[in-house]
């Protein structure tokens, strides 16, 4: 019965080519799509299970509400860990991490440049699952100046030597023992290392100050301890041993503070879900998102649909050449069930030849993918044992739910009806037919939409004004390894006719900024507001060509400017003033003695030192100290013409101050560029998928086409024989497609619109929906179609009527 | 072994009835072969489908070996008829994917005939029907009149009591049409019971009886 039933659908494949590649394709297209996705979600959603307890640990971050402007960080004081395990007994675990980030470090005359630190405390294995390669994870990291590396760490430092108990000369010259070798941090971590250092190292972690927020903590609950009421109790905490602190430092009362309307408390984000749901302030490193997990999951269910839908409309409209067959079938006494299981066999099997082919295409596109994402995804088809039954599982899903329709359609056939002659079939179906096609397209031209919005958003972020100049700038980095040496450095930059300026900063446009309560002097402690701070020389509005708003930017000319501070609009707006120049601000410090009071010289216009994703915040800026402590980033802002030439002229100048240490740049507008790396991400992914999504769709129409067109034949030839022309009856044979598309797009728009719109709201600042974009994805979508119907339709005009009329 | 009583088939549509049979009231006994004659449109086809249970009467009552066809569940029928009747048809109606020895299983396997039953059956037909060298053709490398053969030879494998054949010869050419006259009249002197429906008076005298209808009624016998 099976061999019979194989056999009819094996002959049916090849006897009908172009309907079986049709569908074959784009399955097998589809499916590789949904493949691919999936194992990106796969990937995403995997974040940090590798830790035994995943489950069960928690990040507190700081978060508070400042004169009515909300605060949301990952990171806490340091106190809290070590008090917070003492008071607290659902506490079983807990430890503390500190950013160190790219440093240098040296073994045996090799220097070895941006190698990732974090400190940590050693209770950090206890809290993540970091298997070791050697060495005891109990007692690694706790006493200072130890180190527990990475296992690819180990072996750049000491080839096939035995990393522990070497001695490793980190940063600028300490020497650091290594105590332990870990297998590498996995890939799907919110946190790399490629050095963990003994927290206790740095004096810092051991200061009572619950105000100021430095440490990333977890904390490993025991197993039925309750996350919400740990939250509360940590927020009582918080009260409760800052209280004090504020009075001494701000001389008002954590009660009256908060009777102002103020708020401080933690977020706690579970240990599982930060990577695609925290977004705070000071992320270890950038997260995912769940949205865009969301997005393309729906896209790859859009795009599987739209190969599925191709086999549902092919298969009824062909399904005249299988109605003889279910009619002599059931005279000769087949139960409707037995043809239902048949039809439904044969879409499983077409489903797993689609995915065969699906998977050859998988591991062709996969690493293209992987470039595009920055993953690095694999099928791991022999490795993983859950791999082949969950495609064979893929193959059955897909084939049932593309064979159901039509085997319950076929079957339903009476041979009576069927052996009716001249009888037109698949024309009842085509209701659904109609509908489903303007499904495709709408999903289609929906996609097209999106993408053409989110280039279009990443376009207005390249060239939006962001109210500096980033254009012929390079930053060098950790010009602060320079240091009492970066005078000469600078002085020999500006030697040099083709660099008009140069800044030294701790900070540039684009990187996280620290941050610090100020209030202004004349108004309480409690009205008190977060400002992001940079220190910086005084070329720094000058090189970034920043514009005054009112005021002057600090100056060597005016020697109290070293207690002077220039700040942008924001900061007026948020202290709700409207002349800010000439007022003063107050910086709390550890006592009420270290207070320090600096005037407002200047305001410089609101400029986007972050992101476009988020408003402009409130920003501070201060002298660096005269000397001693450079900030690390200098901007070089070099005149027009040869930039090759005086890079290299500024990388002789730090050979000869640096030495051995590695000359790092970057452009400026390049690294803000990076800023939308994510987006731009997922707008090569969304068009590579919408591209595909539409190919697939085309393919059914294509089939549908072959398929609409030869039941028109008669008509055709009576069209003709009674003097229609050729491009008469191609209109009349595109028009019907042409009105499923034009149906689509005025589904689509809305669609599009709402979405898409939903989506810029990720931007602060953001481009207009311009009705262009519409517009143009449904002249393209429009223009695809007709192309593709309209080689069928210029095949049957072009026929010889009498032809047409002789069948029948 | 046919009985039928004041069988009715008409198509409502809307206000409107259309009668294709009326009140007709017919008993086939075994053994019997039957010609259908009539004009087109006078029914012929219709009744043959509702004596082979392939369509269902409107009104009217219809036995077939003392069963109640006209209660009987779809299931039910699918069972009796597969067991019992074997159709021919004007146009063949042969699978075009599946080869000779292909289509003359099918009812086999519907029937679940185990494997070795069947070769040893498909095997029998092909030699008593002289198609033995035809048997990997498929039905488009065939003749009319070869085609008709098989069919009949699919419809006969089963071993039905009743082999129902409208118009087997109509697609056929005179001599071709007389081999296959001869063949159903030779499977009725087996004991096979058959009822034809014919435009042709020549065929319908292979029978030993004749049906005439015209506008749905049985005019005379």
């Amino acid at each position: 019965m099976l061999r019979n039933y194989l056999q009819v659908a094996l002959r049916n494949l090849r006897n009908s080519k172009s309907y079986s590649v049709i569908n074959v394709v784009g399955l097998a297209v589809g499916i590789a799509c949904f493949i691919i996705i999936a194992l990106f979600v796969r990937d995403e959603l995997g974040y940090d299970r590798y830790s035994k307890n995943v489950d069960q640990v928690y990040r507190p971050g700081f978060t508070a509400t400042f004169h009515g402007r909300e605060i949301e960080s990952a990171m806490s004081p340091a106190p809290m860990g070590p008090t917070v395990f003492q008071d607290f007994p659902e506490v079983a675990t807990y430890a503390r991490l500190h950013y160190e980030g790219g440093t240098l470090v040296r073994y045996d005359n090799k220097t070895f440049v941006n190698q990732q630190l974090i400190w940590a405390d050693s209770t950090v294995f206890g809290v993540f699952t970091l298997p070791f390669v050697a060495g005891n994870p109990r007692t690694a990291l706790d006493r200072p100046n130890t180190l527990v590396i990475t296992e690819s760490a180990a072996r750049r430092y000491f080839g096939q030597d035995s990393p522990i108990g070497k001695i490793l000369d980190v940063g600028n010259g300490s020497k650091y023992i290594v105590t332990g070798v870990i297998k590498d941090i996995p890939r799907n971590s919110h946190f790399h290392a490629d050095l963990l250092g003994s927290l206790c190292t740095l004096k810092d972690s051991r200061n009572p100050n619950w105000m100021s927020n430095n440490y990333y903590t977890y904390f490993l609950l025991k197993k039925g301890a309750d996350a919400k009421e740990f939250r509360r109790r940590l927020n009582r905490e918080l009260v409760d041993h800052a209280g004090p602190q504020v009075k001494a430092v701000t001389g008002v009362s954590i009660e009256q503070f908060l009777a102002a309307g103020n708020r401080v408390g933690y977020n706690l984000q579970p240990l599982k879900s930060i990577h695609l749901y925290s977004h705070v302030d000071y992320e270890l490193e950038q997260n995912g998102s769940i949205s865009t997990v969301y997005v393309f999951s729906t896209i790859a269910i859009a795009i599987l649909l739209i190969a599925c839908i191709n086999f549902v409309n092919l298969a009824t409209a062909r399904s005249e050449k299988r109605a003889k067959e279910v009619g002599i079938r059931k005279t000769l006494g087949s139960p409707r069930s037995h043809l239902i299981w048949q039809f439904i066999a044969e879409s499983v099997m077409m489903s797993g030849g689609s995915v065969i082919i699906a998977v050859g295409i998988v591991e062709l596109l996969l690493p293209v993918f992987n470039n595009v994402a920055g993953k690095q995804l694999s099928l791991d088809l022999l490795s993983n044992a859950w791999s082949i039954p969950l495609l064979v599982a893929l193959a059955v899903a897909v084939g049932v739910a593309a064979g159901t329709y039509p085997a319950l359609y076929l079957s339903s056939f009476h041979p009576i009806d069927v052996f009716k002659s001249n009888k037109r079939r698949g024309g009842s179906g085509s209701y659904l037919r109609n509908a489903l096609v303007v499904f495709q397209f709408t999903v289609s031209i929906a996609l097209f939409i999106g993408t053409l919005v989110i280039f279009d958003q990443l376009k207005y972020v390249r060239t939006k004004d962001l109210g500096f100049d980033k254009e012929e700038s390079v930053v060098i980095y950790r010009a602060d390894d320079l240091g009492a040496q970066i005078q000469s450095f600078e002085n020999d930059l500006r030697q040099n006719g083709n660099i008009i300026s140069l800044t030294n900063s701790t900070g540039v446009p684009g990187d996280q900024y620290s941050d610090s309560g100020f209030w202004l002097e004349g108004t309480g402690a409690e009205r008190l507001i977060d400002l992001r701070v940079i220190r910086t020389d005084v070329d720094f509005a000058r090189t970034y060509r920043l514009q005054m708003a009112g005021g002057r930017y600090l100056s060597a000319q005016h020697p109290s400017d070293s207690d002077a501070v220039v700040v942008n609009q924001e900061v007026a707006k948020a202290f709700g003033v409207k002349d800010i120049v000439g007022k003063y601000l107050v910086l709390p410090g550890e006592t009420r003695a270290e207070q320090k009071r600096l005037q407002v010289v200047g305001v410089i216009k609101d400029f986007n030192y972050h992101s476009l994703h988020e408003p402009i915040r409130p920003l501070v800026m201060g002298l660096l100290p005269e000397a001693g402590s450079p900030g690390p980033y200098i901007t070089v802002r070099l005149a027009p013409g040869n930039h090759l030439s005086t890079i290299s002229y500024i990388e002789r100048a730090w050979k000869k101050y640096a030495g051995n240490e590695e000359f790092n740049f970057n452009f400026l507008d390049d690294k803000l560029q990076k800023l939308y790396s994510a987006d731009q991400r997922t707008s090569k992914i969304a068009g590579a998928f919408s591209i595909l999504a539409i190919f697939i769709a085309c393919l059914g129409l294509l089939g549908l086409a072959a398929f609409v067109t030869e039941q028109r034949t008669k008509e055709i030839g009576i069209r003709k024989a009674l003097g229609a022309s050729v491009p008469e009856v191609v209109a009349l044979l595109s028009a019907q497609f042409a009105k499923w598309v034009l149906i689509a797009n005025v589904i689509a728009w809305p669609l599009a619109y709402l979405i898409m719109n939903k989506w810029l709201q990720n931007f602060a600042y953001r481009t207009d929906l311009t009705v262009w974009i519409f517009i143009s994805s449904g002249c393209i979508a429009l223009a695809i179609a007709i192309l593709t119907v309209g080689l069928h339709a210029v095949k049957a005009a072009t026929a010889n009527p009498v032809e047409a009329l002789r069948y029948e | 072994m046919i009985k039928l009583s004041a069988i009715e088939k008409y198509f409502a549509n809307k206000a409107m009835k259309t009668y294709v049979l009326r009140n007709i009231s017919l008993e086939v006994k075994q053994g019997e072969f039957v010609s259908v004659m009539g004009p087109s449109g006078s029914g012929k086809t219709t009744l043959l489908n509702i004596v082979g249970m392939l369509d269902a009467p409107s009104n009217g009552e219809y036995y077939f070996l003392d069963e109640p066809v006209h209660k009987m569940n779809e299931k039910k029928l699918t069972e009796l008829h597969k067991t019992y009747i074997g159709f021919v048809f004007q146009s063949y109606h042969l699978i075009d994917e599946l080869t000779v020895y292909e289509n003359l299983e099918i009812p086999l396997l519907y029937q679940k005939v185990s494997g070795n039953d069947r070769k040893g059956r498909v095997a029998e037909i092909l030699d008593r029907f002289n198609i033995v060298a035809k048997k990997d053709l498929f039905p488009n490398q065939l003749s009319g009149g070869q085609q008709q053969l098989v069919a009949i030879a699919r419809a006969v494998i089963a071993q039905p009591k009743l082999i129902l054949a409208d118009e087997p010869t109509g697609n056929l050419h005179s001599e071709q049409g007389t081999e296959i006259m001869e063949l159903l009249k030779e499977l009725n002197r087996q004991g096979t019971t058959i009822i034809q429906v014919t435009h042709s008076e020549t065929n319908a005298a292979y029978g030993n009886r004749i049906v005439r209808l015209k506008d749905g009624w049985i005019e005379k016998e």
